[in-house]
């Protein structure tokens, strides 16, 4: 189709708007922050070129690199166990059994409720002297295995993830309305040609919903890579940083008016995301050819 | 008829206007006389009226908050033509901190402000964005209403860019019944003593020693800072974190762990408090304005239960230190107008008057760098707690004041490190200086 002048100034005009906001609020920032990274600055004084120090510097902190490991155990277990589930109950519910509907609003609740709200009620869960968690296991008489929790450098870090793992109501929305969107049609070929329940997820449902799952991994990968306010309100990136996450890193970093370490630790993290994003597409991508 | 009812309600509006007009004016402060006269003198002179505005932390549900307002009221009422002072509130702390940092750095520093740490108040002085307050030094009457040395502690090579208003006085509080029921009849002076006494109380089922580490480890720290001052002695932050002092007080922290609840690791201040409110620890570090809130929060009888100490000592030596702590420091936007410099001066001068920093102590619990008749402090342990810092052997800043923000901001996980046995006293002090 041929698109004529007049009409391409519209789409430029069209455009334009959006593109002005992007480039003002997300490509200038960017390029901004891997600018800063090769400068010191406390934030107040003029900025000092500083080369490739910052990265030198925060590549040679080992709670810089545990942050970074951390963040990949995060979004690996963000795509691989958060994202399952959710895709478990969408199908469960999907099928529409007795009380769907509020099982539905009871996992998506969560996702309105604030997150101190819920890093204040997981606190309470796992702390060691009064918590639920330790009771519970002093009642079934396994008081031994009583500890606490989110202070132990062997459990924290399992402890912050099963509290960031739990809510699986967002993406669990995410593919039912994918699956509300499938044709009935494939359903009654399949009942016709004897498929039982576990079959027709297998080869109908999770195919025809192939890019709602994409979607929902890259988003958990991503999130799991900026994952900030649980690890801050429940450990704070303790104990001994076990529990530390690069954007908590950078965080700390801006709080001892090192900007310019926060934004090589940053563009790092630019980085990674970038990487896992393509990865994940090329995953999905490379299967479809 | 129709004509009557539009003049009920022109009546009506008439009286619902003068009734709001008068409620105005009965709402406005009066005016005394001294500022009926400023106003005319101003007016006479063509004067216009100097505006501050002033960002201020001590509003809404802050402890301070009423009585600080009216200190403020009560200013501009006396200055009224001449000085005003406008509040912009600010209750969120992290956004206020940041909104500061932004200001200076583009050189558009309020008017007024206040300043968490000594740390911040060096980076800002770095910009040139700050007013020069030495005046203070100068004016002998306005000077000597502060605690000895403090101001002089603030001073940046022979400047005062902020002047030090909240002190925090950080005794050692016990919880006598607790201690009574282990058989202690009281706190002992050193901490060799100290780790006795812990054995009998933790016998009893209860942490002899509140402890945390989680966001500042803000108890720990107090509890490093007295352990600092025992080994180090008065001047052992001019030393340096070279000095031995350091380790050793590590050494002594690390042992204090052992005396602690089992959640003290990536605990808060809500978990602490928590355990002495509810007498499940004996012993405590805070400042004064926790008294207010044991009063309410803590269980019945513990704050008649509640006595003090000041610092133990190590080794024989050290003992009966004071850890304090200036907890804000009012600063000054730079003034290029001598009307507007004279404005902020004056308000300082205002905001220093003895009798009135007793009332906000009062009202908030709260301590200043004022230094206040303890007699004119009616909560008798707050009374007292002035009492023990001004007779202490010597005054120690605590740690987190004493060393650079970022230092500070180090302690808690590197005190994790040193309670979970991955480094020992001597790596926890490496990582602080590394820090630096």
């Amino acid at each position: 189709m041929k698109v004529s002048k007049k009409e391409r100034l519209g789409i430029v005009i069209f455009l334009l708007p959006a593109l002005i906001l992007f480039a003002v609020f997300f490509i200038y920032p960017i390029m901004n922050v891997v600018y800063m990274s090769f400068f010191n600055w406390n934030g107040i004084s003029d900025a000092t070129f500083a080369g490739f120090k910052n990265y030198i510097r925060i590549f040679s902190d080992k709670v810089f690199l545990r942050s970074i490991k951390n963040n990949i155990v995060w979004a690996l277990a963000a795509s691989c166990i958060q994202v399952p589930m959710a895709l478990l109950m969408a199908l469960i519910l999907s099928r529409k059994p007795k009380g769907w509907k509020l099982f539905r609003t009871i996992y998506f609740l969560p996702q309105v409720i604030s997150g101190i709200a819920l890093a204040m009620l997981w606190s309470a869960v796992y702390n060691s002297e009064f918590g639920m968690l330790n009771g519970l296991l002093k009642l079934v008489g396994l008081g031994n295995y009583t500890r606490n929790w989110l202070g132990d450098p062997k459990t924290a870090l399992i402890c912050v993830l099963i509290y960031g793992l739990f809510y699986i109501g967002y993406y669990m929305v995410i593919m039912m309305a994918g699956i509300t969107d499938i044709d009935e049609t494939y359903y009654e070929a399949s009942r016709v040609d004897g498929a039982n329940a576990i079959q027709t997820a297998i080869y109908i449902t999770v195919p025809l919903i192939r890019y709602s799952i994409v979607t929902c991994v890259t988003l958990a990968a991503v999130f799991g890579l900026r994952t900030f306010e649980q690890v801050y309100l429940l450990t704070n990136g303790g104990p001994a940083n076990r529990t530390s996450l690069v954007v908590l890193y950078l965080y700390n970093q801006m709080k001892n008016n090192n900007y310019g370490g926060a934004n090589a630790s940053s563009a790092v993290l630019i980085v990674v995301g970038a990487c896992v994003i393509v990865s994940i597409r090329k995953l999905f991508t490379k299967n479809e050819d | 008829m129709k004509k009557n009812k539009k003049l009920k309600a022109l009546i009506l509006t008439c009286a619902l206007a003068c009734s709001t007009l008068m409620g105005c004016s009965s709402n406005a402060p009066e005016k005394t006389e001294a500022a009926k006269g400023n106003e005319e003198t101003s007016a006479a002179a063509g004067e216009k009226e100097v505006e501050l505005t002033f960002p201020c932390i001590w509003v809404g549900s802050d402890s301070k908050a009423a009585v600080f307002g009216q200190m403020v009221e009560a200013f501009n009422t006396e200055n009224a033509g001449k000085y005003k002072i406008n509040i912009e509130e600010q209750t969120d702390y992290d956004s206020y901190e940041d909104k500061i940092r932004t200001l200076i750095s583009t050189g558009t520093a309020p008017d007024l402000f206040t300043v968490k740490n000594y740390g911040d108040v060096q980076l800002f002085a770095q910009s040139g964005n700050l007013m020069d307050l030495s005046a203070i030094m100068s004016d002998t009457d306005m000077s000597g209403r502060f605690i000895s040395g403090i101001l002089e502690d603030t001073m940046m090579d022979g400047t005062l860019y902020a002047m030090p208003y909240e002190n925090a006085v950080i005794p050692i509080m016990y919880n006598q019944k607790l201690l009574d029921t282990a058989g202690v009849a009281e706190l002992p002076t050193s901490f060799e003593e100290l780790f006795q006494i812990s054995e009998k109380i933790k016998e009893t089922g209860i942490a002899p020693l509140a402890q945390m580490t989680g966001n500042n480890a803000w108890t720990s720290m107090l509890w490093y800072s007295y352990a600092v001052a025992a080994c180090g002695g008065a001047d052992i932050y001019e030393k340096g974190l070279d000095d031995p002092a350091f380790v050793q007080a590590a050494e002594l922290l690390q042992k204090m762990f052992d005396y602690t609840s089992s959640d003290a690791i990536g605990a808060d201040a809500t978990v602490v408090n928590g355990h002495f409110f509810n007498e499940r620890a004996a012993v405590y570090l805070n400042g004064t304005w926790i008294l207010g809130r044991i009063k309410t929060e803590g269980v019945e009888g513990l704050y008649d239960n509640l006595k003090l100490s000041t610092g133990l000592s190590q080794d024989g030596k050290n003992g009966n230190a004071s850890v304090n702590a200036v907890q804000a420091y009012i600063c000054a936007g730079r003034q290029d107008d001598p009307a507007r410099q004279e404005a902020v001066m004056a308000f300082l001068n205002f905001i220093t008057d003895q009798a009135s920093v007793a009332e906000l102590a009062n009202s908030s619990g709260a301590l200043f760098a004022v230094d206040v008749d303890s007699t004119l402090i009616t909560d008798p342990l707050q009374a007292e707690i002035v009492k023990q810092s001004s007779e202490a052997s010597f005054i120690i800043k605590n740690f987190s004041a004493a060393v650079p923000t970022a230092v500070g901001n180090a302690f808690p996980s590197a005190l994790e490190e040193l309670i979970l046995g991955d480094c020992t006293a001597e790596e926890f002090v490496e990582t602080l200086k590394n820090a630096q």
